[in-house]
């Protein structure tokens, strides 16, 4: 089952070697695979993004579809286009009030028409920020690996759907709620800077408030708290519990410019931090570090440098193992382990 | 991502089983490109992802009276979409099955079968090499490999003796590979066989 995922997984990702094309070819013809190769189609249709890749477009497509749907719908097109002729030359002798009342309707309908909107999704390569426009002029940024999905054109309310690291600089509208949704938790607000952590490997989420206020819900929409500028609320996507506490949010907040500013924090959440912004996966050897109380402010460093700069004012040693290619064509993590000097 | 987004769609599906154009066309606007993306990942073809789209959204023009707007669109889209990249799938596999006993045989000589390759390309070079053979040799291929005829059959078909079509068969088996081979040197497959990525 998994050998016939990972062959899968190559042969959509333009990565196979022709012996495993034939298997491919193999578990398309076999009933027997039919069930797999269905499941792994579903979960790749699930990953497919919906956002539109302006490279390849498909206009000429929808043409030949209106030609295909033309010569098969000819025929009742006109029938029905003699009955409403016939309706509005009775109705507007016999009824005008009814055509008042239709009119408003058509009205409402088209309204609602203008309302309907197309999702759009922007998405953050692992290891880069990248910046936002909401269509109510609010901004934000977005960390390594994160997206943001909302509808072209924001109705009543302003929602937006989330997944990582996502910071906000919302606009203030009256009587209008911005709604951030995560798989665990949605924050409402009214205007405010704020962060929101919600990445979906990472047991702990969690919000950080800048500035303004903030109301957090649990998925049911059941007001769980409310932030006050410098508090964080964690929440536990395991055993569902929020804690909050007061946190310096300015200096959590400096990744949307590049830095990483840590004022007083355990070297584990420095590692997390690293690892998310060189996209590199980092090993504490020993457990008396991980919790060691470390000030750093990086900007802009590389990631060697940023360990040697550890080294310098730390009794800590690393050693980095580069990303590289397996022979199989896919590619390995880098790697940076951490250990204390002795 | 769990979204609440099951049935975003119903409004719309509600309007297109009425056959309203509009809708269908926000539909279409809205998932072909998903759609071409995905089909083209396993057909590997600019025009058959396409003539998937194109078919996939005929057949919900054509059963639009059918639809269900409580029910996902998406979902459905998907069932439909599954089964005809299928079915192209398969058909297109059928038509490349003895090129692809071509590489076999090129790529196992050269101990390269697990090579991460460029597929597409390498059938291209196949499908150019078979093209340039003299007009008799190359119609006895085809009708050996592709149209999986008996030898006999060929014979009396083109009025030729069977070890004629047996001759023609073995010469353009090593035409091909020579001709892989000598692309393979001449730098152009070299690059293709052995890029990593």
């Amino acid at each position: 089952m998994d050998m016939k995922n990972d062959i899968l997984k190559r042969f959509v990702a333009d990565r196979f070697s022709m012996r495993d094309y034939l298997q491919v070819k193999d578990y398309m013809r076999k009933d027997e695979n039919a069930t797999e190769v269905d499941e792994f189609m579903q979960q790749d249709w699930n990953d497919t993004s919906l956002s539109a890749d302006r490279k390849h477009t498909l206009g000429h497509i929808l043409e030949v579809l209106h030609e295909q749907i033309k010569s098969t719908g000819e025929t009742k097109k006109n029938v029905s286009y003699d009955f409403k002729r016939v309706f509005f030359k009775v109705a507007a002798v016999l009824i005008l009030p009814a055509l008042i009342t239709i009119g408003v309707l058509s009205y409402l309908y088209i309204g609602e028409q203008k309302i309907d909107n197309s999702w759009v999704e922007i998405h953050s390569p692992v290891g880069a920020r990248t910046n936002f426009q909401l269509p109510d002029g609010s901004i934000g940024w977005l960390n390594s690996g994160s997206s943001i999905k909302y509808q072209s054109q924001f109705n009543d309310s302003r929602k937006v759907e989330i997944e990582g690291e996502v910071w906000f600089d919302v606009t203030h509208q009256k009587d209008k709620d911005f709604v951030v949704h995560t798989p665990y938790f949605n924050v409402r607000v009214l205007g405010t800077k704020f962060n929101v952590t919600a990445y979906s490997e990472e047991e702990v989420a969690q919000v950080i408030l800048e500035e303004g206020k903030v109301q957090v819900l649990d998925e049911s929409n059941q007001l769980k708290s409310t932030l006050k500028p410098n508090e964080r609320l964690m929440v536990n996507n395991v055993t569902h519990q929020f804690t909050k506490e007061s946190f310096d949010a300015k200096s959590y907040v400096s990744w949307i410019y590049g830095k990483l500013i840590f004022k007083n924090v355990p070297f584990s959440a420095i590692a997390e931090r690293i690892g998310r912004k060189y996209n590199v996966d980092v090993e504490i050897k020993d457990e008396e570090l991980k919790t060691s109380i470390f000030r750093a402010t990086f900007e802009d460093e590389s990631l060697e440098e940023i360990c040697q700069l550890l080294k310098g004012v730390a009794p800590v040693d690393y050693k980095i193992h580069r990303r590289k290619k397996s022979p199989d064509g896919t590619t390995i993590k880098g790697k940076v382990e951490f250990w204390l000097r002795k | 991502m769990a979204l609440p987004v099951r049935n975003i769609d119903s409004h719309e599906v509600e309007k297109l089983k009425t056959g309203d154009v509009k809708s269908f066309d926000r539909l279409f606007n809205k998932y072909s490109d998903r759609l071409y993306r995905f089909a083209l990942k396993y057909l590997k073809s600019v025009e058959d992802a396409e003539e998937v789209v194109q078919g996939v959204f005929l057949y919900i023009w054509e059963n639009k009276e059918g639809l269900k707007p409580e029910l996902s669109f998406n979902s459905y889209l998907f069932t439909i979409a599954l089964n005809m990249i299928k079915k192209q799938f398969q058909k297109k596999a059928r038509e490349n099955d003895f090129k692809d006993d071509i590489l076999c045989t090129f790529l196992e000589a050269d101990d390269s079968l697990d090579q991460v390759i460029d597929y597409k390309f390498l059938l291209k070079k196949v499908e150019a090499i078979i093209e340039s053979m003299p007009e008799k040799r190359k119609e006895v291929f085809i009708k050996r490999k592709y149209n999986d005829l008996p030898i006999k059959d060929i014979a009396a078909e083109m009025n030729i003796s069977p070890n004629t079509v047996e001759n023609h068969l073995s010469a353009a088996q090593k035409y091909i590979l020579k001709e892989l081979e000598r692309e393979k040197l001449a730098g152009l497959l070299f690059f293709m066989l052995f890029i990593k990525i």
